[in-house]
């Protein structure tokens, strides 16, 4: 299995939490939100595109708005492999974190 | 609610991955909506283009990437091609490589001849002063004018910066052996440097013309006359006017460009020239060019020279407005660009022969035409070959080639053959010069050529060769249904493809008229150089003569001659025919008139006429025994008598004036016309001075038979009696063939042409013999095995040919009729147009064509039919 990025964690956490309306915009305005900084698009296409890719992500058409010209939207979901990496790097993250704290004290 | 501009949409859409086309062109119109909600329409938009601009290194990285990967693999297929299909391949590139250097070599020669005069610095504004005369509803252009037009119109006009006059003259000059030459020179100013980009190696050009009795030289003469380069301050005896001068040498020139119109090797100054010698207003004897201040308008200054005609000219032409006719209407004084008379010249007392538009106009078309019919084939071959590539085609659109992708495909590959001509063309170009230079003696050189313009034209012609002939075959070959290829095993092509037929049609009858127009030509030359001349040139030998040593001992080894028995008559004169006669000399009839008539001047001996052969219709010849002969007599010819408007009979014991004296000439008989020049020109008026102890050659009338004693003989009396002269002979005949080199050129070029082009229509016609040949093998078994014989599959083979080719002979027969007909007209002696060129020339391409399918044709009529027909 192959590991992701930080960025690319932050990005399938966001499309978990966004449900059913996980799309680039609503990606990039929830990150941006929550980060408190200003995330590109581009910042978010890459990885998203790096994820589908790898299987990580699914994606599929959704409705279209008068807001974005008639063209319909590409909605993305996690897989059940990328919910295991995800599950993997939260684990990697945790263990150096508590070997971190445990020299600390 | 705002969208981003459509343009931009349509851009942005371009530049992404077209996968994901939809749906990021929506988020870009969402965000872009935000933006315009909370910062205004100017912030979102500027966010748009940024984003643009962001995405399109990747795009074009990306898309370079791919079109490497493709192109990588579409050269490799094309090379492949190339090898399992060599002749084809090599017809291909090869037709395409000689079309391609044709057309460049014609347009290096049509180069040359548009720079005529170009070279100056103050080309444009520099003008001939010309005069346009209308008289009796004909028109005439006169490129000469007094020699007091100069100063008159720098007086009279500030447009006018500085003149410059040529006289033309030819004097007599004693070179450093005592030998003296006839030398073309040209009284000039001084201005000439300054107006003209003309120069001197050595010498000052701000004076170098300005004392009367100097003179400056080129190289080569100077190397004549003194043997070396170092000839500043020395001094030249020359005849001026019958008295001997010595002039004084203050300048070597500078070569002249080859394509300057005005040719010189001598320069004196003009103010020499006495003041008497320039005659009356109306007399004109030489060439006045003018360079205009900058910013002039030609068109308004020679409004403004009506005054001057009025003011200048009007006096002296009384008699042409003897009807109360405006002088305005009658005569003109004209500015002719100077950049123009090369291609534009004039029919009376032009420097040189000048050049023809007409030519550059035909040579430019047949160079376009070689290269269509280049072109043609190539379109031609590839469509033929789309058999061979129909499989191909089938399996790209199959594993999911676009029709565009294939479109470019092929393009590329015919660019790619394209350039692997080009190269081949380069070879060829080079080889060409190179023959070209030895065999024509010419100096063109490979290094002009290959000058960075013209390998930049070379390469963009190139290219669009490329282009043009690479469309049509992608678009033939991409309409193919892979389904029903890809099962059928064989392709079956559109045979009758009439796109094809025209272009083989088209082809043929470019080269038929190629062939016709040569053919004439050839003729035409043939029947020049036998044509009767109006004097018998056969067995005469000229013996030239350098020396007054020759001149004084002549009648004893006249005499010493004739006593041999094969010698029937000798001779001494001046000029010679076929010998260029300089100056269009003024002559005047002034019981009648001070209008000048243009005649040549023919200076000879004592039975000149009867060594010739030439036949005397009125009055008689020079005579020995009338002593009074020696001073003022001429004999006219008859376009003479013609041209003073003089009737035959009247002629003889009329006076006329000529030269500079005031003494007038009796006219003592009329000799019929003779053809003294070329026969592309009309007979021009001609008198003939008797000059019986001036003479630069001798001719001798012999009888044929044994005429190495007669030539031994002549020899051996000349070392008797001239020994420390230099003996040389030749024929007048081989002196006659070199009037017509530039015909010949002509008929040269015209034949590589007509060669060079039937070439690339054969090597097309063979390609498609070719294909016609495979695609009705299936067609050819089945006859066979029905018991067809194979002569008369032979016969079902050609007829489609020879179709074409007669279809092609019916255009192009009356097409070049045309072109002849109205060629020959420039000659003023030309043959019949009868119908054997056309019927020859019908009969070549035919047999040519017949000739060229033949390999095709019977190797695919005695094939088995079991072979054809295995595949099923």
């Amino acid at each position: 299995m192959k590991t992701i990025t930080r960025i690319e964690e932050m990005i399938m956490l966001s499309i978990l939490n966004l449900g059913n309306d996980a799309y680039l915009v609503s990606i990039q305005n929830y990150l941006s939100e929550i980060s408190d900084k200003k995330v590109s698009l581009t910042a978010v296409h890459l990885p998203l595109s790096r994820l589908e890719k790898m299987g990580y992500l699914e994606s599929e058409f959704g409705e279209a708005t008068a807001v974005r010209g008639g063209r319909r939207k590409k909605i993305y979901s996690v897989t059940e492999e990328g919910l295991e990496a995800l599950t993997e790097y939260r684990e990697l993250s945790n263990k150096l974190w508590d070997d971190y704290l445990k020299t600390e004290s | 609610m705002s969208s981003p501009p459509k343009i931009l949409n349509r851009l942005l859409e371009w530049i992404v991955d077209y996968k994901e086309r939809e749906n990021l062109s929506g988020d870009f119109a969402e965000v872009f909506n935000n933006i315009v909600r909370k910062s205004g329409y100017a912030r979102a938009l500027a966010w748009y283009l940024f984003q643009i601009c962001k995405l399109i290194p990747v795009t074009v990285i990306e898309s370079l990437i791919w079109s490497l990967t493709m192109f990588n693999n579409y050269i490799k297929i094309a090379i492949r091609n190339f090898k399992t299909h060599r002749m084809f391949s090599f017809i291909n590139v090869f037709g395409l490589a000689i079309g391609i250097s044709t057309f460049m070599l014609i347009s290096l020669w049509v180069q040359k001849e548009l720079s005529y005069d170009t070279f100056h610095t103050k080309a444009d504004r520099i003008y001939r002063v010309e005069r346009e005369l209308f008289r009796d509803n004909l028109y005439s252009r006169w490129p000469i004018c007094n020699a007091r037009y100069k100063q008159a119109l720098i007086d009279d006009y500030p447009e006018i910066e500085n003149a410059v006059r040529f006289w033309d003259k030819t004097f007599s000059i004693t070179d450093k052996n005592n030998f003296i030459h006839r030398q073309l020179l040209y009284a000039t100013d001084n201005s000439i440097f300054e107006v003209f980009d003309f120069g001197l190696k050595a010498g000052d050009e701000k004076t170098a013309l300005v004392d009367p009795n100097s003179i400056v030289l080129s190289s080569e003469n100077a190397e004549k006359y003194f043997g070396t380069q170092d000839v500043i301050g020395k001094s030249l005896l020359i005849e001026f006017y019958g008295e001997p001068v010595n002039f004084k040498i203050t300048g070597v020139l500078k070569e002249i460009p080859k394509n300057s119109h005005i040719q010189f090797d001598m320069l004196v100054s003009i103010s020499t020239m006495p003041e008497e010698t320039f005659g009356i207003w109306r007399s004109n004897n030489l060439y006045t060019y003018v360079l205009l201040k900058e910013g002039t308008d030609r068109k308004v200054l020679e409004d403004k020279l009506k005054t001057f005609v009025e003011k200048r000219l009007e006096p002296h032409y009384g008699d042409l407005m003897l009807n109360g006719e405006n002088i305005h209407r009658v005569l003109k004084v004209h500015l002719f660009p100077i950049t123009n008379i090369h291609l534009n010249p004039s029919v009376n007392f032009e420097w040189g022969q000048g050049g023809s538009l007409t030519a550059v106009y035909v040579f430019s078309s047949i160079s376009i035409l070689i290269l269509v019919i280049a072109g043609i084939n190539f379109v031609n071959l590839s469509t033929a070959r789309a058999n061979n590539r129909a499989k191909e085609v089938s399996l790209r659109k199959t594993v999911g080639a676009l029709n565009h992708q294939l479109k470019v495909q092929f393009i590329q590959e015919s660019i790619l053959l394209a350039f692997i001509a080009f190269i081949l063309s380069l070879i060829l170009i080079f080889a060409f010069i190179l023959i070209y230079n030895t065999v024509f003696n010419e100096s063109l050189s490979a290094a002009q050529f290959f000058s960075l313009i013209n390998l930049l034209v070379l390469f963009v012609v190139t290219l669009l060769v490329g282009l043009f002939s690479g469309l049509y075959p992608a678009f033939y070959l991409t309409k193919f249904e892979p389904a029903s290829v890809l099962k059928g095993g064989l392709f079956k092509g559109n045979s009758k493809s009439s796109f094809r037929q025209i272009m083989v049609i088209f082809q043929f009858a470019i080269s038929i008229i190629i062939i016709v127009g040569m053919s004439i030509v050839y003729l035409q030359m043939h029947y020049i150089q036998n044509k009767g001349l109006g004097f018998d040139r056969e067995n005469l030998v000229v013996v030239p003569v350098r020396s007054s040593n020759v001149r004084k001992g002549f009648e004893a080894f006249r005499n010493q001659l004739l006593s041999y028995g094969k010698i029937k008559a000798v001779t001494a004169s001046a000029d010679l025919p076929g010998q260029p006669i300089y100056g269009n000399n003024p002559v005047y009839n002034r019981e009648v008139s001070d209008e000048a008539i243009s005649m040549i001047i023919m200076y000879c001996g004592y039975e000149f006429v009867d060594t010739y052969k030439m036949q005397i219709i009125k009055g008689r010849d020079f005579s020995r025994e009338i002593t009074s002969d020696t001073t003022g007599t001429l004999i006219l010819n008859e376009a003479a008598v013609k041209r003073i408007g003089w009737k035959l009979d009247e002629a003889v014991g009329k006076n006329l004036y000529h030269g500079r004296t005031d003494v007038p000439t009796k006219v003592v008989g009329v000799v019929k016309d003779f053809n003294f020049r070329s026969l592309r020109e009309e007979i021009e008026p001609m008198m003939i001075v008797l000059l019986p102890h001036y003479f630069t050659s001798i001719s001798i009338k012999v009888l044929p038979g044994d005429l190495t004693t007669t030539l031994d003989f002549i020899k051996h009396k000349w070392e008797e009696m001239f020994p420390e002269e230099l003996y040389s002979e030749s024929f007048l005949t081989d002196r006659l063939e070199q009037l017509y080199e530039n015909e010949k050129k002509t008929e040269s070029i015209l034949f590589v042409f007509s060669i060079l082009s039937i070439m690339i229509a054969c090597l097309g016609l063979f390609g498609l013999a070719a294909f016609t040949a495979e695609d009705k093998t299936k067609e050819i078994g089945i006859r066979k095995t029905l018991g067809a014989s194979v002569s008369s599959i032979i016969l079902l083979l050609s007829k489609e040919f020879i179709i074409w080719i007669t279809i092609a002979n019916m255009i192009a027969l009356p097409i070049s009729y045309f072109f002849m007909n109205n060629w020959l007209d420039n000659f003023a002696y030309h043959i019949n147009l009868g119908w054997m060129p056309f019927l020859s020339s019908a009969m070549i391409s035919l047999i040519i064509a017949l000739f060229t399918i033949s390999f095709h044709v019977l190797k695919s009529a005695s094939r088995n039919p079991v072979d054809t027909l295995r595949y099923e």
